[in-house]
């Protein structure tokens, strides 16, 4: 009888030696393609990693003369000053409800408009509307502030003239808190849907439209295209789209909420970043902004983490 | 071990190479070696500083606010400059809406130019200690002009803005002020054609709104663009304060400091304003108004009595004369139980600062000369026989501008950089910007005449804990007290059982904690509070 191991092989143990002459063989086989990446690699070293050694003044009292590594280490002191400050927890509910409201309310928007869009065959009107669904990101936060400003001025806004013609009280929206997030969403989904759209469009395009001549000889109606073809083909664009928006759910601009903000909406409107902007810049608390700032950033990607976790355990992909 | 070492000597190199480039840089050794001296007098006073203020020309970095497009060589302020003193300003502007940025970005990132103005005084006595601006007194003995001004005959200024050592990071401006400047105004051709009188008083202020209303029952007679600042801009009528701390105040009466938010006569203010903004007397967007929106209200007959600068009093009517050539905005008594407006003090603080490095001591002397008569003369009124002489009533006229509407301080600025916010240090009096118009006039005896000024509160000075205990308290209890303020006018429900609510709110903030700062400072030896 022959001995079991007599048909194997001996794998010849792999040198590092050997290893890195195979890194190095793929490096020179593809030698341009890497070149092509190099700007990439270069803007994330320098934009992105690299601005991530001066997180260390928020555990330092940064001066800046002194630069960042000659000054003083503080440990914790910036974190623990912000926690226990007692805006904190006005600031987190403003922050994280201003976020999931435009999460929940802003995500189908894109979707929706993109499937309308989809069933246009006029190409004349399609292109009109998507023309026109895109402008509002185009505008700068300043004008767009400017116009709801305007809109829903009691005087003469466009929105209270509109219900004093319906025989409707006029209403002072801006000064009034229940309004305050509804008007910060809202104008973040008009600003914002036609542009979100174009990448719906995009996977709605790579859709096989077999898919639809098989529907369509079956005797399926557009809604049932749209639900059992579209849809779930649109499915994992979705998905990754969501678990972005997660991740960035917690950075609320502050732009706009300061140029939208008044005395009577404080209590509903403030929220992390006006916070770092009036501590850091107007009142030059650089390691407390860092601070606050590098706090935002950590729960921002707890949750982009979950928000990966929980699409993975739900069968469907993370980003990951 | 031979590449390290090759590495080492390149970047020791490359250090070195930019060493030296960095000193050579800012002094602009053009040809001539050594500047020739200047016979004294030729420029006129200019406080016994020798000019010209260097040896060699030497270029310099001035960081201001403008509007102006071009502030360079071109400009006659520039080119007198270099041609008195030996110093080539380069004049780094920003317009004035995004000053504030830009200059915050700049000292973050430790490059500061020789000279700049407009940061807040806790912030410049900070970047003082970490010795990134100079304390200016240490150079006295080179300046004549500051020494003489600042540490003689207003010994209080280095007391007051510097810092708890004694010392002062900003130049100090000289005698700026016109007497009156804000104020209550009203449109006279309505009241005239109504035949409403002028108030003298709150109550017939009142009256005199309601009164409009009727004849213009869809207007809201009093509009509002200061937004939250209205609170401090109508305090003033209500004694609560003149500097630029509100909503904390000095009390004369007992000599201590209080928080204009939770006092008797602050809530008396904002009863008057709520029955105002009830009976529609004030425009309800008073929160919210952009400055084009209260134009559009100011000129159209939709409000008709306002608060805001002198100027607009001529603003407003150019700008609406063609269509309405009656239209006639003139300056109000003022509102409130003492009638008062705010006095404008003699020494202004604009923050303007000195940056440590080679080219200190020079830009010190460059701000002396400003201080100077001769300088002042220079940046405020211009070069006798060259842009202006002057007219027969006593102030410049400038040949060359005679073809435009209007010379103002903006047009000089634009023309010839006199004007410049941050560089005018002492302001001559003879400049066209103190040739009241008519109506700027009647303004300035309206409230001269009967002294009606509210005193000024003393400058206080705190110390570094201090003044990071303000920074923690200050923000948030303004912004819980503006947000009082407004709720109380606007919300029907908010009356005497939310006032106490909100006074017990403020005191659990800390404004006890940050009113015992204040009145420790006012005790404290090192504030002498001898201002004027």
């Amino acid at each position: 009888m022959e001995h079991p191991a007599a048909n194997y092989k001996t794998v010849p143990k792999k040198s590092s030696r050997s290893r890195l002459g195979t890194t190095w063989n793929h490096i020179k086989r593809d030698r341009q393609l890497l070149l092509l990446f190099l700007p990439c690699i270069l803007f994330y070293a320098i934009f992105r990693y690299g601005p991530l050694y001066g997180l260390i003044i928020a555990f330092k009292d940064y001066s800046v003369f002194s630069g960042v590594l000659g000054s003083e280490w503080v440990g914790f002191e910036h974190f623990i000053t912000f926690f226990t400050n007692h805006d904190f927890w006005m600031l987190f509910r403003n922050t994280l409800l201003l976020g999931l409201y435009t999460l929940i309310f802003g995500f189908p928007f894109p979707i929706l408009l993109a499937l309308l869009l989809n069933e246009v065959r006029n190409k004349w009107l399609k292109k009109s509307v998507q023309t026109f669904s895109y402008f509002p990101a185009f505008l700068s936060v300043v004008i767009i502030s400017s116009m709801i400003i305007d809109f829903l001025s009691p005087n003469h806004g466009i929105l209270n003239q509109m219900l004093a013609a319906f025989g409707f009280e006029t209403k002072y929206f801006l000064v009034d808190p229940g309004w305050f997030r509804p008007i910060y969403v809202i104008s973040e989904i008009w600003a914002n849907m036609g542009y979100e759209s174009i990448i719906y469009l995009a996977a709605i395009a790579g859709i096989s439209p077999t898919l639809y001549e098989a529907a369509k000889v079956d005797g399926a109606s557009r809604f049932h295209m749209i639900r059992h073809i579209t849809l779930p083909g649109l499915f994992p664009t979705m998905l990754i789209m969501f678990i972005l928006k997660t991740g960035s759910m917690i950075r609320v601009g502050y732009e706009k909420v300061l140029l939208l903000y008044n005395p009577m909406t404080y209590d509903v409107a403030d929220v992390f970043s006006t916070y770092v902007y009036r501590k850091g810049l107007l009142e030059s608390n650089y390691s407390y902004a860092a601070a606050v700032g590098l706090f935002e950033a950590l729960v921002a990607m707890v949750m982009l983490l979950s928000a990966n976790a929980v699409s993975k355990r739900l069968g469907g992909n993370g980003l990951w | 071990m031979m590449l390290k070492k090759r590495i080492s000597i390149v970047l020791t190199a490359t250090l070195l190479t930019s060493i030296l480039a960095a000193c050579s840089s800012g002094t602009d050794k053009g040809g001539s070696a050594a500047l020739p001296p200047q016979e004294p007098g030729q420029y006129g006073d200019t406080g016994n500083l020798a000019l010209p203020l260097v040896d060699e020309p030497t270029t310099i970095t001035y960081m201001l606010p403008s509007n102006a497009k071009d502030l360079g060589p071109g400009k006659l302020v520039v080119q007198e400059l270099e041609k008195r003193t030996g110093i080539k300003v380069n004049f780094q502007t920003y317009s004035p809406q995004t000053y504030q940025d830009k200059l915050k970005v700049i000292v973050a990132s430790g490059k500061l130019p020789d000279i700049f103005t407009g940061l807040k005084p806790a912030e410049l006595k900070k970047i003082g200690k970490q010795n990134g601006v100079v304390a200016i007194n240490k150079y006295a003995d080179q300046l004549p002009n500051f020494k003489k001004l600042y540490m003689e005959e207003n010994d209080w200024v280095l007391k007051s803005y510097g810092d708890e050592a004694g010392n002062l990071y900003t130049w100090p401006i000289y005698n700026l002020n016109r007497k009156v400047n804000h104020g209550f105004m009203f449109r006279k051709d309505i009241f005239d054609e109504l035949g409403i009188k002028e108030w003298t008083n709150t109550d017939e202020f009142y009256e005199a709104l309601k009164k409009v209303k009727a004849a213009y029952p869809d207007s809201y007679p009093y509009a509002s663009k200061s937004l939250a600042n209205i609170f401090r801009d109508w305090a003033f009528g209500w004694g609560l304060g003149n500097t630029d701390q509100y909503p904390a105040y000095y009390d004369e009466k007992d000599g201590t400091w209080k928080y204009a938010a939770v006092q008797q006569a602050h809530k008396d203010m904002l009863d008057f304003m709520k029955k105002l903004y009830n009976e529609k007397l004030l425009d309800p967007e008073f929160l919210t108004d952009t400055q084009d929106s209260w134009t559009t209200k100011m000129t159209t007959d939709k409000s008709f009595v306002t608060f805001d600068w002198i100027g607009r009093l001529d603003l407003f009517y150019n700008q609406i004369k063609e269509q309405n050539p009656d239209y006639d905005l003139r300056y109000a008594n003022p509102v409130g139980p003492t009638g008062n407006v705010r006095t404008l003090p003699e020494v202004s603080d604009f923050s303007v600062a000195v940056a440590k490095n080679k080219n200190t001591e020079v830009s010190l002397k460059l701000l002396d000369y400003l201080t100077s008569p001769s300088g002042s003369e220079l940046m405020t009124i211009g070069v006798e026989g060259v842009n202006f002489e002057w007219g027969g009533d006593g102030f410049p006229v400038y040949p060359e501008l005679k073809d435009l509407p209007l010379v103002d301080i903006t047009v000089l600025e634009d023309r010839y950089a006199m004007w410049l916010e941050g560089a005018y240090l002492r302001p001559d009096h003879r400049s066209i910007y103190y040739r009241f118009s008519e109506k700027e006039q009647e303004a300035q005896d309206k409230i001269v005449k009967e002294d009606r000024f509210e005193p000024l509160d003393p400058i206080l000075n705190f110390t570094d804990e201090e003044t990071s205990k303000l920074a923690e308290l200050q923000t948030s209890l303004q912004k819980s007290a503006e947000e009082f303020n407004a709720k109380y006018i606007l919300d029907a429900g908010y009356g005497e059982a939310q006032w106490a609510d909100f006074q017990t709110e403020l005191s659990r903030s800390g404004v006890e904690e940050l009113m015992s700062i204040y009145n420790a400072a006012q005790k404290d030896t090192r504030s002498p509070n001898r201002r004027p």
